[in-house]
Formats: structure tokens, sequence, C-alpha cells
């Protein structure tokens, strides 16, 4: 159904990355990232830790300024610097590993406080969407409480909700189960697997296989600062080709 | 947390202390009425030269011997005239105050009770002489005995006076003496306006200073760590401006916490700013950019303390570097920063007692100056203390309150 869907949509990339290269100091951490991702399409980043997966997700919306290469979200290019990324970065919600929800506000002020600032909504409205948003994660009734008083699982919920109460064209998910108890991670999964079926375009950085499987269109698996492997979640996952991939699968499949 | 318990404890032992002024006196007061005398008796001499005790306004003595081992606890402002007697029949006045007037009314008593006979005055004075070592009263009448030898008095009468029997216990007479003090050096002459003034001087430098102090220490901050995390990566002329002001605002504070204050508020007031007539202004300018410097610190450490992931989750949002700042560091700052913030303002209301030394009439100054008047040390010192103590309590509480309201978000 969704290789259906991928056919359809018109082949013009939402992001194109050609030639990425980051490096901090003498540390090379992409060493040259050529990277299509069309609209609706779910991207799966694996790799193992320091394989620059993290930094090419960051890259992408410039929290960290690459060192060479160009980057264009929407047939704009962000690595330049006439660039004003701000504006660009509405369009593209983040998703990080540590939530970092805004502990000094509330809930609703989480969620409202970008659509109110930087997008000119009035408060009545940001916050009926923002209640709309909640609904659909099954936190309403959380809105009036604060970060603190939210579990794992909760807050990161809430997280993805900040982000998508800018209603961006692509989600950058940045290991949102890693620093989650087990028994919450399934609720986080299940949040981005209906956002996945509702079509949002989405990279993801993640160690769970099984949520690649079921949600990517397009796995990558990186390693050393290059794209080592990449097709589909079937290709990629069943029948790797490269060694590294094997390797890795191995050991994370364990 | 400990201090502030011990300063509560040490407020309540000074409220305590305070009402006891006020309350012992009172009682003292309602206690004796009862038994004083229905007689205010006169004492004065005759044309012979013998003593006799009379009835007269604002004149209160004890016929009773007994009692006179109990005078001497004075509390009001005492005058007392004494009327000299020589033998051979001149009469002389001389009116003393304070202090003194006590021991020559105790010894005036010790002469009317033993006859008042001419020669018995000087029985009576060699009685303050050589007094009964066990008669406390007495051996303080004996340096009253020298005052009336030096009056040549014979007789005298005190104005205004309640010379009244009172609880002999030194407990007492040391709070008697503490409200004797504290009117002496507060009430008297209305010198409580002196430190009203120099306290409003020491509030007006600090708000002052603090102003000053806030807006330089922010502003360094925000510089110095817009630097620190994204200088590197800036681009054009603004990179060489920040680079330029990072580096002026470290030689700044490196100098100002490097040197002492009082050098400091020195050299501005008779060097720098000597151009400015208006020592409170000099001052305020000096405390002002002196706690710049400390504050710049406290902000620059609350905001390095946020977690990186703030400023990450404000910018992936779309918001800028200022909004994120505004937005969604600094709520985070202040709160952490308010208890050492608080520290920093109490250090500054006590530093501006320095000002002193450049010239301005702040509370320290008041209560010295009270000190030059009265020649006490006790009371305006203690009155000056008590002051700051409540001031700094006052600041305290007032933060308390704000930081329990800012903390609302770390409910469980």
């Amino acid at each position: 159904m969704m290789q259906d869907n991928k056919i359809l949509t018109p082949a013009q990339p939402l992001i194109t990355v050609r030639g990425l290269q980051k490096s901090f100091g003498d540390l090379h951490v992409l060493r040259g990232v050529d990277q299509d991702i069309t609209p609706g399409e779910k991207v799966v980043l694996l790799g193992p830790s320091g394989s620059g997966k993290t930094t090419f997700l960051r890259c992408l919306n410039l929290l960290e300024q690459p060192t060479g290469g160009s980057i264009v979200f929407e047939g704009e290019e962000i690595t330049s610097p006439k660039c004003d990324i701000n504006k660009v970065r509405q369009h593209m919600g983040m998703v990080f590993q540590s939530f970092n929800l805004f502990p000094h506000l509330s809930i609703l002020k989480n969620i409202t406080l970008g659509p109110t600032l930087l997008k000119g909504m009035n408060k009545g409205e940001a916050e009926d969407r923002a209640m709309a948003l909640l609904r659909r994660v099954g936190l309403e009734e959380k809105a009036k409480a604060f970060p603190r008083q939210l579990s794992g699982g909760q807050q990161q919920r809430i997280a993805i909700v900040r982000a998508l109460a800018m209603e961006p064209k692509v989600m950058l998910f940045d290991e949102p189960t890693s620093a989650l108890d087990p028994e919450m991670v399934g609720e986080v999964l299940g949040v981005m697997t209906d956002l996945a079926r509702e079509g949002m375009t989405m990279v993801v950085v993640t160690h769970e296989i099984g949520f690649a499987r079921s949600v990517a269109d397009h796995v990558i698996f990186m390693d050393g600062g290059y794209i080592v492997e990449q097709g589909t979640p079937e290709a990629v996952l069943d029948d790797p080709q490269q060694p590294r991939t094997q390797d890795f699968l191995r050991k994370v499949l364990k | 947390m400990n201090i502030i318990a011990n300063k509560r404890i040490l407020a309540l032992l000074w409220a305590l202390m305070l009402i006891c002024t006020a309350l012992v006196p009172a009682m003292a007061e309602s206690a004796g009425e009862a038994e004083v005398p229905a007689d205010k008796l006169f004492a004065a001499i005759d044309e012979k030269g013998y003593a006799y005790l009379t009835a007269a306004e604002n004149t209160i003595f004890y016929s009773d011997p007994a009692l006179t081992q109990e005078v001497g606890l004075l509390r009001k402002k005492v005058t007392v005239t004494a009327t000299a007697y020589v033998p051979e029949g001149q009469h002389q006045t001389g009116t003393a105050e304070d202090g003194m007037p006590v021991y020559a009314g105790a010894a005036v008593l010790v002469w009317i009770t033993r006859g008042g006979e001419p020669e018995s005055f000087y029985i009576a004075r060699s009685a303050v002489k050589n007094p009964l070592k066990e008669n406390s009263i007495v051996s303080q009448a004996e340096k009253a005995g020298l005052e009336m030898m030096a009056f040549g008095a014979a007789s005298a009468y005190v104005h205004e006076a309640s010379i009244k029997p009172l609880v002999d216990s030194d407990f007492v007479q040391w709070w008697i003496n503490l409200a004797d003090d504290f009117y002496k050096n507060i009430i008297e002459y209305d010198r409580w306006l002196l430190l009203l003034s120099g306290l409003g001087n020491t509030l007006a430098m600090t708000a002052g200073a603090l102003g000053i102090g806030v807006i330089i220490g922010v502003s360094i901050a925000l510089v110095c760590t817009a630097w620190e995390s994204n200088g590197k990566k800036m681009r054009g002329p603004g990179k060489h401006a920040l680079r330029f002001m990072y580096g002026f605002f470290r030689v700044y504070t490196t100098v100002f916490r490097g040197t002492p204050m009082m050098v400091q508020l020195l050299l501005m007031t008779f060097v720098i700013l000597k151009g400015i007539p208006h020592a409170m202004t000099v001052a305020i300018i000096s405390f002002g950019l002196n706690s710049g410097a400390y504050v710049a610190e406290i902000f620059r450490g609350g905001i390095n303390s946020i977690d990186k992931g703030q400023m990450e989750a404000g910018r992936s949002i779309g918001m800028s570097y200022a909004q994120t700042m505004w937005h969604i560091i600094a709520p985070q700052v202040i709160k952490n920063v308010l208890p050492t913030l608080c520290n920093e303002f109490i250090t500054l209301i006590k530093e501006t007692s320095i000002a002193a030394y450049a010239g301005v009439m702040e509370l320290t100054m008041a209560g010295n100056r009270i000190r030059g008047q009265t020649f006490s040390d006790f009371m305006p010192l203690i009155a000056v203390a008590v002051i700051y103590l409540v001031l700094v309590m006052i600041l305290t509480w007032g933060v308390g309150i704000l930081e329990r309201r800012l903390r609302q978000s770390d409910a469980r």
C-alpha cells in the first residue's frame, strides 16, 4: 500500500542532500552523503553509534552546520548563508532522544508556544488545535500538567505533538525511544506509526528494527560517515549485502 | 536553610528583647505606682541650716530609711537641682543632668534620713565615702557624694523624677538601663530621624546599584554565552563586534572582581569620577559596576547550567536564538540563579556601608554619628545592626515567596 503511495507521488524530492560533510575538528563524522527524501516517504537510519546517522539527521535542519555539501529543502538551498533557517525549521519538526520539553511551561504552553509566537496564531485557536493533537495521542487530560509530572513515554508523545503543532512537512526523529523504559517504547512507536499512516514524511534514527520493518519505505544503513547500504526494509534488513550491515544486524537482532 | 533558620531565631530574640524593653519599664511603672507615698516631699534647708521635707510638685522622697537603699533606679530623664549649703549659711544652686543626679538624690536621702542636720551632712558624706560594702546603692552613692561635695550641696529636689522601689534584681535593672539607653540614643532629639535618612540612603544606593548591576551583568552574560556557544559559527562584522565585546567584558569582570570594593569606591570618588560632585551618585555607579561583574558570573553560570537540548528544542521549532533565550532559557535561568542573586543583593546591602568613606550619610554612618553625640556604643551600633538584619530578612522572605512561585513547574 505504502509502496503504491510512493509510486503515485511525483518524484520531486522534498529534501535533496548532496555531498554532505561534517567534521568536528579532526573528526570526520560525515564523509559525503547523498540522499533524496520524497514527500510522504518514511526513511529509517540505522547504524552503530558513531556512524554519523544522528549527525546526518541534525544536519537536515542545521542543528549541526555542515562543513561541506548542500541540502535543498523544497527547492531552497538551506545550507546557503542567505537562507533564513528559522523559517525553514518551522516546516521541519524534530523529536529528540531526551524529549527536551520546556520544564517551566505547562504541556499546553509547550505545544502552543511555537504556533502563537511564530505563526501568529491567536491563543484560542492554538489551544484548540493543541487539544485536538493531545486527544490524538491520548493525553488531553495532561494539558495543564508540567513536563516533570509525566512519564518518559508521555513526555515523548508530547514532544511529538509539540513538533506537529507547527504543521511541519517533515518530521525528524533522533532516537526517540532510546531514553525510554522498555514498557514505554510501545506507546511512542504507536504514535509514530499512526503518524506514518497519515502520510507524514519522516526521517527516523532508531535502533527499533521492528519499527523499521513495519513502517519504513526506505532503510539506510550508515557506518563511518558513509551510507553503506540502502533500500527497502526487506532488502536491507532481511537480505543485507554488505558485511558491515550483516554484522550490525546480527548484533542488534540477537 | 540553616542560616535562614538561625536568622529567624535571632529575629525572635531581638523581637523579644525589644518587647521587653518596652514592657519591663511599663510593668515597673505600674507596679511602682501603688507603692509611691501620696505625699510628695520637698527637701529643703531652713534658715538655720536644718533640712526638712515638704510636699512639692514633682518631688518624691521617701522618709523611710529602708527605702533609701532602693533609690537610684531612676528611669526617666532626671534633673536634679542641688542647692548648695555651706555651714556658714550661704546657699548655692547647681543643676546636674543624666546619671549623676541619681546618685546625688541618693546621697541627699542618706543625709535627710539621718536627721537633716548640718552636722549629719558630713555624717552622710562620710557614709557615702565609707559605704557599707554590702549595700550597693550606698556604694553607688559614694560617687554621688563626690558630686555633692563638688556642688557643696545641702538640699536637692528632683524634677520629673519617679523614684520608685523596684524589684531588687540585676536583670530588671539591666532592662531598665537598656530602655534608658534606647531612649537616649534613638528617641531623644529625634535621633531616629537620622537613622531613617541613613536607611533611606542605604536603600537608594542598593536599589540603584542593583539596577545597574543586573543590567550590566545580564548584558555581559548574554554576550559571553552567545560568543561561547556560537561565536565560531558566525560570519561577517557581527563576529568581530561580538569578539571585541567578549574580550572587553572578560577584562571588566577580572578587574572588578579582582580589586577590593573599597579601593574601587575611593578611586571612583577621588580620581575617576571626581567631576561628579554628588557622592551618592558616584557611590551608586561604583557599587553598580562592581555588582555587575558578580551578577554577570551568576547569570553566565545560570545560562550554562541549562541543558543544551532546551536551546536545540527551541531552535528546532523555528524560534530564533533571541526568542529561545527569552521564552525558554531566561525563565529557567532566573529560577536557578535567584538564590545566588539574592545572596549577591544581601552582600550589596551590607557592602553599601563603606559608602561612608565616600561621604555618603548612609545607615552605618548615621549610627556612628549618634555614637558621637551620645558617647554610647552599644545602642547605636546594635540599632544599626538590627535594621540591616531586618532588611536582609525581608529580602530573603520576599525572594523565598518568588522562588516558590517560580518552582510550581517542579511539582511532581
